[in-house]
């Protein structure tokens, strides 16, 4: 018997669980609604609020059945218009159902809690419009109240306040004195031992108090262990795959008892489908909404409001987010932290924000959504936002960083040290939150789940924290690829797509630039790695002939030799990067049926993408994509970056799941875009100036001179006969895909040497002034990212704009748009020009750029066209020019990553200022990623363009000042 | 040598197995179980000690090689190679090893240490020995193989 009451008790209480948590969010909304009463969440609140009840009443828990059934009947007067939902009703209504949890959750002594405060509150709205039919019953119910009251209040009140005074505390301030985490673990730990036997009632058993006391003081932690919420949907399901699973069994024993191959294979490959689809539909169990951690927290941004005296809106949105549950609890604390902290610190208090022109009404942004194989939930207010040097001065003065070190920092990451330990900014630090007090433990309790904080805040416009969270512990789609017999997943999210050349096709599609081979993929020239280099696999290849495995011999992809050409002309132009060994082992394997000559095997590129980076991934096989459940690789494998983990797969075995950023580091391709960078540096404080970084297109022109051309105008290269060379009228053309292709070579215009006059020779292809013109070399090396300093005195001349050196060699950088326009005077465009403006002086342009370079590379072309120019080192000195000749200056030119003030920081501080705000911003980088010009346009940056594309550059600048009159 | 007080304390269970010509023993009560050596897939650019990892019913193991953790001489893996699986610090780690051997009643108080010609890599690992009748079992401080 005693067994069935304690099923029929646990299921109540989960119930009861379940039926609070929703009555929160929606007694809120109740509240927002105000006199226009919504019947049916007013219904919902009180069917909870009676089934609570109801059970109560079975159970025999007096107390909790007492309270819920007061609280129904406000609700039931709220149902029937005799009452309007206001602030204080719904107040005391919040508090009896806090009270019924509390009750709930420790039922054993909820016959010795004192609900008079709440029955007393409940009756005080009860009676307060008595209607004529109710007074009867409402009367009825202070009577039984008073009686109750009295044996209730001797012996429990004081003491239960006392408990939870010491008990509460804790609670709530736990996360912020996390990092006195000794201290508080002590407290937890003793003192509800100290107090809860003397809370006792002498009649209840003195062996629940030992049980009960420890429980109760994390009774909220702990409880969402214990149970979870699974979508009905997916129940049946899991239901239906389950009886199917019984079905599938049935045959198996059947067919092996008939001895039936035929049937058992077939029933085997049932068994097979079902478990997978199983295990798939239970491991989606595991995904639970945000909606469940999301839902507390209008009360909690209500409640600290109105403690605060502050008005307060808070928006949520992507509550049907799904999130692994392991992510969604750990998630809670440190979200609850940061929505207190913005309302306490973030949000100015009403009548502050009414005085700076703001809505009295603040306004906190709660949201959850995917992004790029992430889940980013952002909490962002339109409070007074973080002050950098404010947060910079105080880590100083607290010896958390050395000055110098701070002068060096970007705002960003002034804003960053926030997140240092021992850290508060606040100037009265409040028992809500310091603001920074705590905030290390919410970025270690983040980064325990792989997550990373960003900050991004402007003064008195707000500030936004925005949390990322990897899929680690989800399920992750993922594509399944192989080398040789080992597989591995790639996630779905890092591919972009799958490209399959035919050995056909390869020597058209996949060129050679030296040691680094590069895909054309519909004009882009996209990097490649082999798979199976960069895990240090021997590559294999599938023979077409008799379908073995054999060891992949040859060292360059597009090593699709044709056979006039004998070995050893090949030596003389690539003794450098073909080593001895290989070569006698080619000539030993060269006979007619090798399969350099026939290249069989088709090439799998996995086009994966980081961020905004691409490049291809080689691999020998590609397979299905499979959702996988990411699991963590042994301490051991600490060392392996190149794996993201490990999955089980439906085989059983084990697969790693790659990286795909880190493959990329390691099969040597820099990570160059902006954000890779700017993510590393965040990583660790000690940062530096980034300094550009450029890529560049090495090759020879002359055995002994090495050129270096900026990769981003190259638009692919093509291996040439030189015989195929024509000259026409002085100039040389090829023919070249239909169409005459102008062809030039530097000592056309430079004083070099003249290309070695080899059969074949290279043709880099480079399309500017909208035309498409190849430079004569004699053949590439390599593609290489620098930041070497340039030198621009010793080898200018005519098409070179200098030397640096480059891989331990001098290297003259050519300056392309320069050659080309000493052969072909006649393409420049003549619409860049500058327009003189109406008192016939040359419009002004200001130009910030750090780096010396390109300040004059960039200077030198924009002045070609007749623009005068004003050239700024850094941000901070273009915006005193700016300021100082703020008349003349048109349009600004400016680089991104720059000392002092950045690109961004600039093109915001130059909007935001009313004489300004109509000045064209042209932001010149490296590379633009999407991610890079959506931040730029909220800076204010009107246009991006890649640095030394001189064309596009003008034209966008002769574009912004011909609009802008 | 061994902090020992109690009596009950003082016997323990020793499972022994071989790598090579060496018998080596843990304490029974820290493997969990011996399993046959299954699929392994290899990590590349892990360190050379390492095997692979496993998947062991949904978790995946870490497999070290100990003939290569104990600078022994490298042996092939047989029929009987089994992996002894180990939980050590909330995961699971395997050790493979040549084959396995009986369950042994030891006393730890006879544990001795190791010979002091024994360095090295060899000897960092070792708890010490302890002699049966006919044999010889080298204790292996499986925290210590683990940790470093």
């Amino acid at each position: 018997m005693e067994n069935i009451d304690e099923e029929v008790l646990q299921m109540f209480i989960e119930e009861s669980q379940e039926h609070l948590a929703d009555i929160e969010p929606d007694l809120l909304l109740i509240e927002e609604r105000g006199e226009n009463i919504d019947i049916e969440l007013v219904n919902k609140v009180f069917r909870a609020a009676h089934s609570i009840k109801g059970g109560a009443g079975f159970l025999d828990l007096g107390k909790i059945q007492e309270v819920s059934h007061k609280a129904e009947n406000v609700l039931d007067m709220i149902r029937s218009y005799q009452i309007t939902p206001n602030p204080e009703i719904v107040n005391i209504l919040l508090l009896a159902f806090d009270k019924l949890r509390e009750m709930i959750n420790n039922h054993k002594e909820s016959d010795q809690t004192d609900i008079s405060e709440v029955l007393v509150s409940l009756s005080r709205i009860a009676s307060s419009k008595p209607p004529k039919e109710e007074k009867e019953t409402s009367e009825k119910e202070v009577e039984i109240k008073t009686e109750e009251k009295e044996p209730v209040e001797k012996e429990v009140e004081i003491k239960t306040n006392d408990v939870e005074e010491t008990l509460n505390p804790e609670n709530k301030t736990n996360l912020s004195e996390k990092n006195n985490k000794s201290i508080t673990e002590n407290n937890v730990a003793c003192e509800p031992e100290k107090i809860v036997p003397t809370k006792k009632s002498p009649q209840s058993s003195v062996n629940n108090s030992k049980e009960e006391a420890p429980k109760k003081s994390s009774s909220e932690s702990n409880q969402t262990e214990s149970s979870l919420r699974v979508k009905v949907e997916l129940l049946e399901s899991l239901m239906n795959l389950a009886g199917e699973l019984v079905l599938c069994r049935n045959q198996l024993i059947e067919a092996i008892a008939q001895k039936d191959q035929h049937s058992l294979q077939a029933s085997a490959q049932q068994v097979n489908l079902v478990t997978s689809e199983l295990q798939e539909a239970i491991m989606l169990t595991r995904m639970q909404s945000i909606d469940r951690i999301f839902n507390k927290f209008p009360r909690v941004v209500r409640d600290l409001a109105k403690q605060l005296g502050k008005k307060v809106n808070l928006n949520i949105q992507g509550k049907e987010v799904e999130m692994d549950k392991t992510i969604i609890e750990g998630l809670s604390d440190p979200l609850t932290h940061m929505i207190r902290n913005a309302v306490d610190h973030g949000i100015e208090p009403s009548d502050v924000r009414a005085n700076i022109n703001k809505n009295p009404v603040g306004t906190i942004n709660l949201k959850a959504y995917h992004q790029a194989g992430h889940m980013v939930v952002e909490i962002s207010d339109d409070g007074k936002g973080l002050d950098p040097d404010k947060i910079a001065s105080s880590a100083i003065a607290k010896g958390l960083i050395s000055e110098d070190k701070v002068t060096a920092m970007s705002e960003k990451e002034k804003l960053d040290l926030i997140l240092l330990p021992g850290l508060s900014t606040a100037e009265n630090i409040s028992n809500v939150s310091g603001r920074g007090v705590g905030m290390d433990v919410v970025k270690i309790n983040l980064e325990k789940l792989g997550g990373k904080i960003d900050i991004e805040s402007k003064i008195d416009k707000g500030s936004c924290f925005r949390i990322k969270l990897p899929l680690t512990l989800a399920i992750i789609p993922s594509l399944l690829v192989s080398v040789g017999q080992e597989r591995f997943a790639i996630p779905q999210i890092n591919v972009n797509e799958l490209i399959r050349i035919r050995p056909s096709q390869v020597k058209d599609r996949i060129e050679q630039v030296g040691e680094a081979a590069v895909l054309n993929l519909r004009g882009s020239l996209i990097p490649l790695v082999y798979l199976a280099d960069v895990l240090g696999i021997s590559k294999t290849y599938l023979d077409p002939c008799n379908f073995e495995r054999k060891t992949e011999r040859r060292l360059l992809i597009a090593d699709r030799r044709s056979k006039k050409r004998s070995l050893q002309e090949e030596e003389s132009i690539d003794n450098e990067i073909i080593d001895q060994e290989e070569l006698t082992g080619q000539k030993e394997q060269r006979v007619s049926s090798d399969r350099r000559y026939h290249a069989d095997s088709d090439l799998n590129i996995v086009i994966a993408t980081i961020e905004d980076f691409e490049y291809g991934l080689i691999v020998e096989n590609l397979h299905d994509t499979i959702e996988i459940v990411v699991k963590p690789l042994g301490q051991h494998l600490k060392t392996t970056k190149e794996y993201a983990g490990a999955t089980i797969m439906g085989d059983g075995r084990v697969a790693l799941i790659l990286d795909i950023a880190k493959i990329a580091e390691i099969g040597g391709l820099l990570m160059h875009s902006e954000s890779a960078l700017s993510k590393k540096s965040s990583d660790d404080h000690t940062t530096k100036i980034k300094k550009d970084i450029q890529s560049f297109l090495l090759f020879k022109n002359s055995i002994d001179e090495h050129c270096a051309v900026l990769l981003d105008l190259v638009r692919r290269i093509e291996y040439i006969n030189a015989s195929d060379i024509e000259i026409l009228a002085g100039k040389k053309i090829l023919q070249y895909r239909d169409t005459n292709l102008p062809l030039v070579a530097l000592n056309d215009v430079a004083d070099v040497n003249k290309i070695a006059d080899e059969q074949q020779l290279v043709v880099i292809v480079f399309k500017i002034y909208n035309r498409d013109v190849g430079l004569l070399a004699a053949r590439p090396i390599d593609v290489i990212e620098t930041s070497a300093a340039i030198d621009q005195s010793t080898l200018k001349q005519t098409g070179i704009m200098g030397s640096s050196i480059i891989k331990e060699r001098t290297t003259m950088i050519l300056d392309i748009f320069d050659l080309v326009e000493a052969i072909y005077p006649e393409w420049v465009n003549k619409n860049n020009l500058a327009t003189l403006t109406t008192d016939g002086k040359a419009p002004s342009i200001l130009l910030a750029e750090d780096s010396t370079f390109f300040r004059n590379q960039v200077k030198k072309f924009i002045e070609e066209c007749g623009y005068m120019v004003i050239a700024a080192e850094d941000g901070q000195e273009a915006w005193e020019l700016l300021q100082e000749k703020a008349d003349t200056i048109r349009l600004l030119v400016t680089d991104i990553e720059m000392p002092r003030l950045d690109g961004y920081a600039l093109s915001r501080t130059i909007k935001e200022d009313s004489r300004f705000s109509n000045l064209p911003i042209i932001a010149v980088t490296t590379r633009a990623g999407n991610d890079d010009i959506a931040k730029g346009k909220s800076a204010g940056i009107d246009d991006y363009q890649i640095k030394l594309d001189k064309e596009k550059l003008l034209a966008s600048i002769s574009s912004y000042l011909q609009v802008k009159g | 040598m061994e902090q020992l007080s109690q009596e009950s304390s003082n016997a323990f269970l020793v499972s022994t197995f071989h790598i090579g010509e060496t018998l080596w023993g843990i304490d029974t009560l820290k493997a969990q179980e011996v399993i046959r050596v299954v699929d392994v897939t290899c990590v590349h650019h892990a360190p050379d000690y390492i095997v692979g990892i496993i998947n062991l019913r949904g978790k995946i193991v870490t497999i070290i090689d100990l003939s290569k953790k104990l600078n022994l001489p490298k042996l092939d893996r047989t029929e009987k190679s089994r992996i002894i699986i180990v939980k050590w610090n909330k995961e699971y780690v395997g050790f493979l090893v040549d084959s396995i051997s009986d369950v042994v009643n030891a006393e730890k108080d006879k544990i001795q240490p190791p010979p002091s010609n024994i360095n090295g890599a060899q000897g960092k690992y070792f708890k010490g020995v302890y002699h049966t009748e006919n044999q010889l079992i080298a204790i292996l401080e499986v925290e210590r193989v683990l940790s470093e």
